[in-house]
């Protein structure tokens, strides 16, 4: 049967408000953040506390502690010696990490799968371990306990996440590209400066910065290496918190995590952070 | 070794493990010739072309470009233009570094390359888009920059490796014709490497033929469409219709009378070569276009299974008893089947083609 409507209405659709389930996930997304950052949003309140001994609701407003920092020679020590080992091993791990992931891909043999795999055993060995033996090793080579070594120690870890993550940026880069610039005259090496280094910087970028953050926060292998010159701010950090408890110790580390949100802004200012995810 | 060819292959040969991606294969290209390089994937045509490019080294044999042996040269010296599928236009550089690349890579001053730059970029209709970004520009447009790129440095010899593969329909037969004219206009010796037959007979001036690692005919286009001689050939490049046959004997010069293995054992006749002996098999190929029907009675009478109207054709497909396969004919008007549901088939003897062998595959 067929209904003939003379006059054309127009009905209003009735728009359906946000159900049950909706509120349960806006609540659940806010506790999940609310877990996520409160501890550390806390640590930054008590780093402002008037009071000696971290407590929390603290009594009152402060900023002595970031003073006792400043103050502190080891804490600013080691914060040098931190920040340098963290942009050297990124550096390191760059320049040897690369060309071992472009070999990795580009070679289509059986000795570059296993070889990609190998790669990073330095992430699958549990760190205290690995500081141990290479310990023993850089002791054998009579490098001991230095800044040499600490920063060897590093760029071992710095290397697979360089690497692993220029790998898959490098793998989703067909050869055409590498084969044009051949065609149109270019050598070796300017295929590889003018051409593979600007399609593989994300991957680059992305791994660099891992490496930074890790290796700013590792204590394992610092662990081992921590000499008069060489110590690096999370082992003068816990070495502090084993004698004292006032919170210099939450000033300072507002100020770790300060670098590391800094050295984000940075790289999303230069490159965005997006195309770093997207890596 | 002549300096005048552009481009020639002497028994090339490549091995991959233990299966030969190409048999001995010798081709010579003359100057200013477009060659296209057709075959299904896997049959060696890709393979061919990066040996030319030296991404890939023969096994054996070896490579000349205007005389010269190259097959040890690695691709940065040999001189070459060449166009890939996906254009792999840098997507880090804009439309006038991209075509600019190649004249940079040989050192040639800034001004210079400029002047080469914009030159080229008019020539392939894309003036004024020299500080665009990649990614700004549309299929079309990238196959151009592709195009500019690869000639602006004059290369002895371009490839094409499946340069409009990417693009939809109505623009590949736009460029397919601009592509032919840029090409006649700059005489440049091309390969064009290919597995869409239309585009082969659009714009080369010979066809190489490629199946199973081999080349199996070269030729003209029309020499290729008329006259193929295998059935591979004949059905890679169109449609053919095959008919078994023997040889019945001479009939008038350079024909043969040839009984197809049918029902009531019609006799046609078909041109073939004079050596024929005795009463050998002989396989007949005829395109749809040249088949004729009439709802008169002739010696071949098939059943209508279908018509399909395509536009500027009907395409019939016919049923004839003794055959497995169906019959196609194309033909312009639409001609109506007799009372019993059968029409007649018939050809002139002009259009049987005799197939040299079994066919590849």
């Amino acid at each position: 049967m067929t209904t003939i409507v003379t006059t054309p209405q127009v009905i209003e659709r009735r728009q359906k408000g946000p159900g049950w389930g909706q509120v349960l996930l806006a609540a659940y997304v806010l506790l999940f953040f609310a877990f996520l950052l409160l501890p550390i949003a806390i640590v930054v309140l008590v780093s402002f506390s008037s009071s000696s001994f971290i407590v929390f609701p603290m009594p009152g407003f402060s900023t002595q502690w970031y003073y006792r920092i400043v103050e502190y020679r080891p804490f600013m020590q080691s914060l040098l010696v931190s920040v340098e080992i963290a942009l050297l091993s990124a550096l390191a791990g760059t320049v040897l990490g690369v060309p071992a992931a472009i070999w990795a891909v580009r070679a289509n043999t059986n000795a570059a799968q296993v070889f990609t795999n190998v790669m990073l055993a330095p992430i699958s060995v549990p760190a205290i371990l690995l500081g141990f033996s290479l310990l023993y090793m850089l002791s054998a080579l009579t490098l001991g306990v230095s800044f040499l070594s600490l920063l060897i120690t590093h760029t071992v870890v710095a290397i697979p996440y360089i690497s692993r993550t220029v790998l898959a940026v490098y793998r989703g880069i067909p050869a055409d590209y590498e084969e044009a610039a051949a065609v149109l005259g270019a050598s070796r090496a300017q295929i590889f400066f003018q051409i593979t280094m600007p399609l593989i910087k994300p991957g680059i970028f992305a791994g660099a910065l891992f490496s930074v953050l890790i290796s700013l926060d590792n204590l394992p292998l610092s662990f081992f290496f921590g000499g008069a010159s060489s110590s690096s701010l999370p082992v003068v950090m816990l070495s502090y918190m084993q004698n004292q408890f006032d919170p210099s110790i939450a000033a300072i580390a507002t100020v770790q995590m300060l670098i590391a949100i800094v050295a984000l802004g940075i790289v999303n200012a230069i490159y965005g952070v997006d195309k770093l995810t997207a890596a | 070794m002549n300096a005048s060819v552009p481009l020639s292959l002497e028994n090339v040969t490549k091995r991959y493990g233990q299966t030969l991606a190409l048999k001995p294969t010798s081709l010579h290209v003359a100057p200013g010739e477009m060659l296209a390089l057709l075959g299904p994937s896997g049959c060696g045509k890709t393979t061919t072309l990066r040996i030319i490019a030296g991404f890939s080294m023969p096994n054996t044999g070896s490579v000349l470009i205007g005389g010269v042996d190259v097959t040890e040269l690695p691709p940065n010296r040999r001189g070459l233009g060449m166009v890939f599928q996906n254009y792999s236009l840098f997507p880090h550089m804009t439309v006038g570094q991209n075509v600019a690349y190649g004249l940079k890579t040989r050192g040639m001053p800034a001004a210079e390359r400029t002047k080469k730059v914009r030159a080229m970029l008019d020539l392939v209709r894309l003036s004024n888009f020299e500080d665009r970004s990649i990614h700004q520009m549309s299929g079309g447009q990238q196959q151009r920059v592709a195009l500019a790129r690869s000639l602006v440095t004059d290369p002895k010899v371009l490839l094409l490796d499946e340069p409009l593969g990417a693009l939809d329909r109505n623009l590949r037969e736009s460029m397919q014709f601009e592509l032919r004219a840029i090409q006649r206009r700059l005489g440049i010796t091309s390969i064009i490497v290919t597995h869409d037959q239309e585009e082969a007979l659009t714009m080369s001036d010979r066809i190489a033929v490629m199946a199973e690692g081999e080349i199996v005919q070269v030729g003209t286009p029309i020499d290729i469409y008329e006259r193929p001689q295998s059935q591979f050939v004949s059905e890679f490049l169109g449609t053919a219709n095959i008919f078994d046959g023997t040889l019945a004997g001479p009939a008038e010069a350079g024909m043969w009378n040839v009984r197809l293995t049918l029902p009531n054992a019609p006799v046609v006749k078909v041109a073939g070569p004079p050596s024929l002996r005795g009463s050998s098999a002989i396989r007949v190929a005829v395109r749809p276009e040249r088949l004729a029907i009439s709802p008169e009675s002739t010696q071949l009478r098939a059943n209508v299974r279908g018509i399909v109207f395509r536009g500027s054709y009907y395409a019939y497909e016919l049923d004839l008893p003794g055959l497995e396969k169906p019959i196609y004919v194309y033909s312009g008007e639409k001609t109506v089947a007799a009372n019993d549901g059968t029409i007649g088939l018939g050809w002139p003897d002009e259009y049987a083609i005799m197939l040299s062998d079994g066919g590849v595959r």
